[in-house]
């Protein structure tokens, strides 16, 4: 049972800043999600929680206890790189015991020449032999024992990088975008194995990645990053249904979150390209807002249809049981309106089935009451979510 | 036919390396065959060109009345000392060059090219004042670290930069298995560059064993002498007998090739490694 505590954690290489002002608590038994662009410092948070990189202010706490000058290897944290970091020179066996080999090293083992003895006496030991093959039996590795990484798939490498994890008793788990290098199939197939692995070993799992699929499938937990500051901490379906801000609404989701410019004036919002009327219930009487609304809350109607907007396709992907519809607000084949002058860009609805549409049709598009948010077109926050109800 | 069209370019390359086999080889053929004549023949005009190989059995007789297996004794000790002293002493420098940040470490880095740029006879004066004071005149062992010194710098960067190509994950992934900072050096590092270290042993090897100038000026004891300065001895005022120079020549030289084939295989796998990704 381990609680990890982050508390006003900072980060700066030289004068960037990479790491801000993070605080969170990590309760037992949790698979949390670091999901964040490129560069958002989610790789850098877990190296500083393995003890690999330095912490630049603000302390990290294992069960209250400081831990920040901490070895890694006094942690007790196990790691799975991106690149999975594999011995090459060693057999998937001597991979995976190598952790086991090292907690049953004293000091003077690590002479050099003794030390690769006391290695392949060690490696010897029943207990040790035992412990390696229970994980490769788990993992499915037993017939590649005696390879090299080398000669193995990179899904097989992949599972050696986790074998090693999972062969010691850590009290955490760390994972460095462990399914980046692997095909589109195998990351579905050791996303779920990833999933199981986590409920059979019931410890905690932080588990970094820029992909929304992975972070909404595996976690327990998402914390949003975006240029190292936290956007929102929540469970996949709040992050989901009720972004913090315009930040998380644009990257979750595929496509992402709808932000349509609103003019807000007497109470009445109208879409502040055509200033065509709608009749939502805006959060404040006056101004200038965005509506964000996920593609799958739009419905297609007539244009001429009571309470619809009227919208023009740009596009139609029909992917198979539905169809992702990119639509404007003006009329696309307007030569008028010139490209780069475009105020409110495409925008995108998910129906099911393939509607009989082309580029270029007046559509109609029924927007729901309810499944809605109203961000501040200034500081991009949210102003009020209406709750999904559903029918 | 289409063995046919390719019969041109077949050719033409066994043409070209039979060339360059021929180029590489004839010295040392020439070598032996010099070693298989006599000193009559050498001084007429018109060697000849195949071997006497007939002549084998007189060789230990020739080579019997210099101390030549004592000479290639003291070149083995100081070949073999100068590669081992140099290749502990680089490793440990490449691996503080590739993988810490230290003041200076730009400085020293030129220091060990700077090695390179002097010519060996250019220190020879005031390296024989430090062997006076250091008392290093006359040794086998003052000889080892004068070579060393010209020889590390080269082993270091061939270290340096395949240190260099290992990722750092891996030994992060050493560092949170428990492996501290001197076993990831020597159980996880060497083994990887163990192709660029036989590289680097060869060339230390033959560094040391090769290695006259200091030799030459620093040893005077002729029981001490490696067998290059020992060859040269046989060159006289009046005459130098060729063929026991070329004899003891060839037996100079079977130790070197011998420890190069046993090296190269490393050198070797160590290349069609690095072709597998991972």
């Amino acid at each position: 049972m381990t609680t990890i505590t982050f508390s006003d954690v900072n980060k700066s290489f030289g004068r960037t800043r990479v790491i801000e002002h993070f605080s969170a608590e990590i309760s037992d038994r949790e698979f949390l999600v670091l999901l964040g662009p490129s560069g958002c410092g989610k790789s850098t948070m877990l190296r500083m929680i393995a003890g690999l990189t330095d912490i630049s202010s603000g302390e990290i706490r294992f069960d209250g206890t400081r831990i920040n000058e901490r070895e890694p290897r006094e942690r007790n944290v196990a790691f799975v790189f991106q690149s999975y970091a594999l011995y090459p020179h060693m057999t998937v066996r001597q991979n995976i015991s190598f952790p086991l080999i090292m907690d049953r090293f004293s000091k003077w083992y690590h002479l050099p020449i003794l030390n690769s003895i006391m290695r392949r006496l060690i490696a010897r030991r029943p207990d040790v032999r035992e412990q390696v093959e229970q994980v490769a039996k788990t993992l499915e590795l037993e017939p590649y024992l005696e390879r090299r990484p080398k000669a193995l798939s990179g899904g097989q490498r992949q599972r050696v990088a986790l074998a090693r994890a999972l062969v010691r008793d850590p009290v955490v788990y760390l994972l460095d975008e462990p399914l980046s290098n692997l095909d589109a199939k195998l990351r579905s197939q050791m996303r779920a194995e990833i999933s199981a692995l986590h409920r059979r070993v019931g410890k905690s799992f932080i588990y970094v990645t820029h992909d929304q699929v992975e972070a909404m499938t595996m976690a327990t937990r998402v914390v949003v990053l975006d240029k190292g500051r936290i956007q929102q901490v929540g469970t996949p379906a709040e992050i989901y249904t009720e972004p913090a801000n315009v930040f998380v609404a644009g990257f979750i989701g595929s496509p992402p979150m709808n932000l349509i410019p609103m003019e807000v004036g007497a109470g009445v919002a109208r879409i502040a390209e055509t200033g065509a009327r709608t009749s939502l219930t805006p959060p404040v009487a006056e101004g200038d807002v965005l509506l964000g609304i996920r593609p799958e809350r739009l419905s297609l109607t007539r244009p001429d249809e009571p309470g619809a907007v009227t919208a023009y396709v740009a596009s139609a992907e029909n992917l198979g049981g539905e169809t992702v519809i990119g639509f404007r607000f003006h009329d696309i084949l307007d030569d008028t309106v010139v490209a780069s002058e475009d105020p409110g860009g495409t925008h995108h609805a998910r129906v099911s089935g393939a509607p009989p549409i082309s580029v270029g049709d007046r559509i109609g598009l029924a927007i729901p009451a309810d499944g809605l948010c109203w961000f501040d077109t200034e500081t991009g926050l949210v102003l009020k979510q209406s709750s999904v109800v559903e029918a | 036919m289409t063995r046919v069209k390719r019969l041109p370019g077949i050719a033409a390359r066994a043409l070209v390396v039979g060339l360059f086999v021929i180029i590489a080889g004839l010295p040392v053929y020439w070598m032996v065959n010099t070693a298989l004549s006599t000193d009559a023949e050498l001084y007429r005009t018109g060697q000849d060109w195949w071997l006497h190989l007939e002549r084998l059995v007189d060789i230990p007789g020739t080579l019997s009345t210099v101390p030549i297996l004592k000479w290639m004794t003291n070149s083995a000790v100081i070949a073999a000392g100068t590669m081992t002293l140099s290749l502990i002493l680089s490793v440990l420098a490449a691996y503080a060059l590739s993988r810490f940040k230290f003041h200076g470490k730009g400085v020293v880095a030129f220091m060990l090219f700077a090695t390179q740029m002097l010519p060996e006879a250019l220190i020879v004066v005031p390296l024989f004042a430090i062997f006076v004071s250091l008392g290093l005149l006359n040794e086998l062992y003052g000889l080892v670290l004068a070579n060393t010194a010209f020889t590390m710098p080269v082993a270091v960067f061939i270290l340096k930069a395949a240190i260099d190509k290992i990722p750092h994950e891996t030994e992060e992934a050493a560092r949170i298995d428990g492996c501290p900072r001197s076993s990831q050096l020597t159980m996880i590092i060497l083994p990887l560059i163990l192709p660029s270290i036989a590289a680097a042993a060869v060339i230390n090897f033959f560094d040391g064993w090769n290695e006259f100038l200091f030799a030459n000026t620093f040893i005077a004891d002729a029981e001490k002498w490696p067998a290059s300065v020992g060859l040269v001895s046989f060159i006289g005022q009046y005459g130098t007998p060729l063929a026991t120079v070329m004899a003891a020549a060839v037996l100079f030289t079977i130790p070197a090739v011998v420890f190069f084939l046993v090296v190269q295989r490393q050198i070797v796998s160590g290349l069609t490694a690095g072709a597998v990704k991972g």
